[in-house]
């Protein structure tokens, strides 16, 4: 007896809750719901969007420099950035210095590592307060697996000084990325285990210090997150030459064995970073844009 | 008696499962019924402000003065998606900027969505506006006014929603705010009997004509070698706040005014066919300590040239400054002749 109104209590709970799928209609097969830009008719396209076109056809990046709430959220101040910076930033830092380097050098690090969204803004990123004059982080987009952005837009200028100052630290804020997607791991963290600076202490490191100390830059020290982040920018900044002298000069074997591991999880994903600065030198340096 | 709880646990138990199956009564017939509402919102708003010929006027208040607001004149191209802005703070620079009418949160929105003047008032603050976002809620669209509401209100913690701004269509006697730059000391003849001459300035105050007065005053030229270190006092500019843009280089002439127990000479920006008292960071005379003495003294940070007459040696120049409605509220005229 027991046996049957389990049985049909079994079948009634799994019937009887069954609802209607789609409360509010039909899903329409051909709005892209997952799109965080508003479709814009071809129509309306200005130079830009012609571009960013490309750009997504040639190498799967969705370039936005248009804001709307899809794109920023609410607790988050940026600026959009200025029509007439974004035109050449976009043809000249994210084409040609960025992607197509990256696609004819690299393609296995390129196609398995490139974020399929890219946010151009104008200003840097402004914590609490848009209007808050403090700027802190250069791209501050970067803890998103599919997404990375760069603030200065606004600054763009060909300049070589401008134009290596900021791949650089687009491989920087990229080096977040990939430091959220896969994890810097166990033991990178525990190399300087309590020997990070913090916050109120890495201001007032010399290089040289935070280098002796395992640290690629002062800021590197600052916490784990930028210990990685530094060690890639510094590999893509300076020649092989020039890290191999760091390790050196300051003898830190700290220092070294987050080289190795760091140079290794690249090599592991498709691109020696020492190469990787060979080419973004020769695309700021020797072409003229 | 423990198994007859427990069968009548079970039976409660089972009850209670099946009970909680039931559907609520919330519907979504309203939204089933009116599917296009949004969108027929936004065209209305769309088709409202193509339709304004010389574009919307916005009043923002600022925080230097309660009474007199800053007008903003904003087109809308809605077959590019072009913006164009023009307000007394600075001359618009010649680049491209766009807006969107979108329906992509639910509600009605008009986003300014690249860098503009619009989004650098929002950067700058409350000195220069009452912005707080460079997106906004379409709260209203009638005949003649377009209600816009900014998206955000201020800082992370503050309430959503900020102050709602009713557009009217510009009047047409706002020549000041068309293309033709009048009132313009680079142009040439233009300073010819007005720069370096003492002149006089009668000021009338609509609401509270116990205030009006005249003072003595007068335009002189600004050298060339000054200019540098005036224009980067310009809280607009990218290289002193790199989240704004928009205005184009600033240009400045001096104007004198009474100042404590003396006659001083501040420097207004004139753009736009305006003189824009607005303090500056840093720079010259136009800086914080003397442009604040200016805007609290006299009660106006702005004024809109309407008109130039010369008669001779005479010229007669109609300033205005408007409040929260587009109302003259102040007026000016100056005179060259003592």
């Amino acid at each position: 007896m027991k046996k049957i109104i389990y049985i049909f209590l079994s079948v009634l709970l799994l019937t009887a809750c069954e609802k209607e799928n789609y409360p509010l209609g039909e899903v329409d097969e051909n709005v892209d719901y997952f799109s965080k830009r508003t479709v814009k008719p071809q129509s309306e396209w200005n130079e830009l969007d012609y571009l960013c076109d490309s750009i997504q056809k040639a190498f799967g990046v969705e370039i936005i420099y248009e804001y709307t709430p899809r794109i920023i959220a609410g607790t988050t101040f940026f600026m959009p950035p200025q029509y007439d910076k974004a035109l050449p930033y976009t043809k000249v830092m994210l084409n040609k210095i960025w992607l197509k380097p990256l696609k004819e050098e690299f393609p296995e690090f390129f196609a398995g590592e490139t974020p399929i969204e890219f946010i151009l803004a104008g200003g840097f990123i402004h914590f609490n307060n848009p209007t808050a004059t403090a700027t802190a982080a250069g791209a501050g987009l970067n803890g998103q697996f599919y997404r990375l952005g760069m603030g200065g837009v606004n600054n763009f200028s060909t300049s070589k000084n401008w134009l290596y100052g900021h791949i650089v630290t687009l491989y920087h804020e990229h080096a977040h990325q990939i430091d959220h997607k896969y994890g810097r791991g166990f033991v990178f963290d525990r190399i300087s285990q309590g020997k990070y600076y913090g916050l109120a202490g890495y201001s007032s490191r010399t290089e040289a210090q935070a280098q002796r100390d395992g640290f690629w830059r002062a800021y590197g020290g600052y916490a784990p997150e930028e210990d990685f982040a530094t060690g890639v920018e510094h590999m893509v900044r300076y020649p092989e030459a020039t890290i191999k002298q760091i390790l050196a000069t300051s003898a830190s074997l700290d220092l070294a064995d987050k080289y190795k591991m760091v140079h290794q999880m690249y090599l592991d994903m498709g691109v020696d970073l020492h190469q990787l600065h060979n080419v973004v030198d020769s695309v700021v340096y020797q072409v003229n844009y | 008696m423990r198994k007859i709880l427990y069968h009548l646990f079970f039976f409660v138990g089972s009850i209670v499962l099946l009970a909680s199956c039931e559907k609520d009564n919330i519907t979504n017939a309203y939204f089933e019924d009116n599917t296009e509402r949004q969108e027929k919102v936004a065209k209305e708003a769309k088709e409202m402000l193509a339709s304004a010929e010389n574009g919307w006027v916005m009043m923002v208040k600022t925080g230097l003065n309660s009474d007199v607001y800053t007008p903003i004149v904003l087109k809308f191209d809605t077959v590019t998606n072009r913006l164009y802005v023009k307000t007394v703070y600075g001359e618009t620079a010649d680049t491209e900027s766009y807006f969107r009418i979108t329906t992509g949160t639910g509600a009605p929105q008009l986003i300014f969505t690249t860098g503009s003047i619009m989004s650098s008032l929002y950067r700058v603050g409350a000195q220069a506006s009452d912005i707080t976002d460079h997106i906004y809620n379409i709260v209203g669209v009638s005949s003649d006014t377009v209600a816009i509401q900014c998206y955000r209100s201020g800082n992370v913690y503050a309430k959503e929603g900020g102050v709602i701004y009713k557009m009217f269509k510009r009047p047409v006697d706002w020549k000041w705010a068309d293309g033709e730059n009048y009132f313009d000391f680079n142009a040439s003849g233009f300073g010819t009997n007005v720069l370096g001459t003492a002149s006089r300035v009668q000021l009338e105050y609509v609401n509270s004509p116990e205030k009006n007065r005249t003072i003595a005053s007068g335009f002189s030229a600004v050298a060339a070698a000054n200019l540098s270190t005036m224009r980067n006092g310009f809280a607009f500019q990218i290289s002193r706040n790199i989240g704004t843009g928009g205005f184009a280089p600033t240009n400045y002439v001096f104007f004198r005014f009474p100042y404590l127990t003396t006659n001083y000479d501040g420097a207004p920006i004139f753009a736009n066919n305006a003189l824009s008292f607005l303090p500056q960071p840093a720079g010259y005379t136009n800086n914080v300590t003397y442009m604040t003495y200016f805007i609290n003294t006299f009660n106006f940070h702005y004024l809109v040239c309407k008109s130039v007459v010369r008669t001779g040696n005479n010229v007669k120049m109609e300033f205005e400054a408007y409040d929260k409605a587009g109302k003259v509220i102040v007026k000016a005229t100056y005179d060259n002749l003592l």
